[in-house]
């Protein structure tokens, strides 16, 4: 079974373990950065399949990473997980970063698992 | 050149007249509906690339038709146009609609047109990858096809020097061949 690398960003390291935790029995290999910039190295080492981005962050927010990774690195499907939902964060996250979910904390488990599966299904259309 | 066509979604009739306004430049042939039904109806009935939606409708709201879209009509590209932006519509129109763009009104005549012009295009590569990936399937089915009627027929065999070695076939052999081939294969 082909296992897909999850990259999660996140300043706050408890809520990167908590994510973890939803993960633990899916085929994934799963990558953790406290910052866009960090966020931006793991690129460069792995393909990232799905990366899963908090918006509130010291320097470069969410949103405006999320449309980096468009920039840069299209094919990876991308994820907004906030704790502050403002609709220009949002709007931003749509517009430029074309994310494929947004959701707010606290999350739902299943929610996001199953958004993740369905992030690694679109990932394998697009790359048809 | 046949005209893209786009639907615009709103229950206020001055907001479509205005919006027909920022596209009266542009080549489209543009549909309009008063709510979600009447959408749904029109997106059966016309070759609609992009939907550009209002949030706030009677009846069904915009996040909620753009669902629908997306389960009903996969390919159409939807935007979503609210004036009255809450973050659980934004939520839904993403996670529920799979929305291209989100923007709220008052709206800037050029970005909106820029999006729907992006829209556009992101239809039209979709579309074309849709075919070409048809006729990759196709390709591949015949040549499966092919190879269970002539075994050996699909493969190129090479000898030591990497030279193409083909096979011995008569002349009557190849007509047969060929014929059945024209017969079966498309």
């Amino acid at each position: 079974m082909e296992r897909y690398n999850i990259l999660m960003v996140d300043d706050e390291p408890n809520v990167i373990s908590s994510l973890k935790r939803i993960f633990m029995d899916e085929p994934y290999d799963i990558y953790e950065a406290n910052s866009a910039s960090e966020g931006l190295e793991m690129f460069k080492n792995h393909p990232i399949h799905v990366v899963i981005s908090d918006e509130r962050m010291p320097e470069v927010s969410g949103s405006e990473f999320l449309a980096m990774v468009r920039d840069k690195y299209p094919r990876t499907i991308r994820i907004l997980l906030t704790g502050y939902a403002s609709i220009e964060a949002a709007m931003k996250a749509i517009n430029k970063g074309e994310i494929f979910r947004f959701f707010t904390k606290p999350w739902d488990e299943t929610e996001i698992r199953e958004a993740v599966r369905a992030a690694i299904v679109r990932y394998n259309i697009d790359s048809n | 050149m046949a005209q893209d066509t786009i639907l615009i979604v709103d229950d206020e009739p001055y907001v479509i007249a205005s919006l027909k306004r920022v596209f009266t430049d542009e080549p489209y042939e543009i549909c309009s509906a008063a709510g979600a039904l009447e959408g749904i109806e029109i997106l059966k009935n016309n070759p609609v690339k992009v939907v550009l939606s209002d949030e706030k409708m009677p009846d069904i709201t915009g996040s909620e038709f753009l669902a629908m879209v997306r389960e009903q009509f996969p390919d159409v590209i939807r935007i979503m146009l609210t004036g009255n932006a809450s973050i659980d519509a934004a939520m839904k129109a993403i996670n529920k609609g799979e929305i291209y763009r989100f923007f709220t009104k008052p709206w800037d005549d050029r970005e909106l047109k820029f999006a729907v012009s992006a829209a556009v295009d992101k239809y039209n590569i979709e579309e074309e990858n849709r075919r070409l990936l048809e006729i990759v399937k196709r390709q591949a089915l015949n040549m499966k096809l092919l190879e269970r009627q002539f075994p050996g027929i699909t493969k190129l065999e090479r000898d030591e020097k990497d030279r193409i070695l083909l096979p011995d076939v008569s002349e009557q052999e190849m007509t047969r061949i060929m014929a059945k081939f024209d017969k079966e294969f498309i």
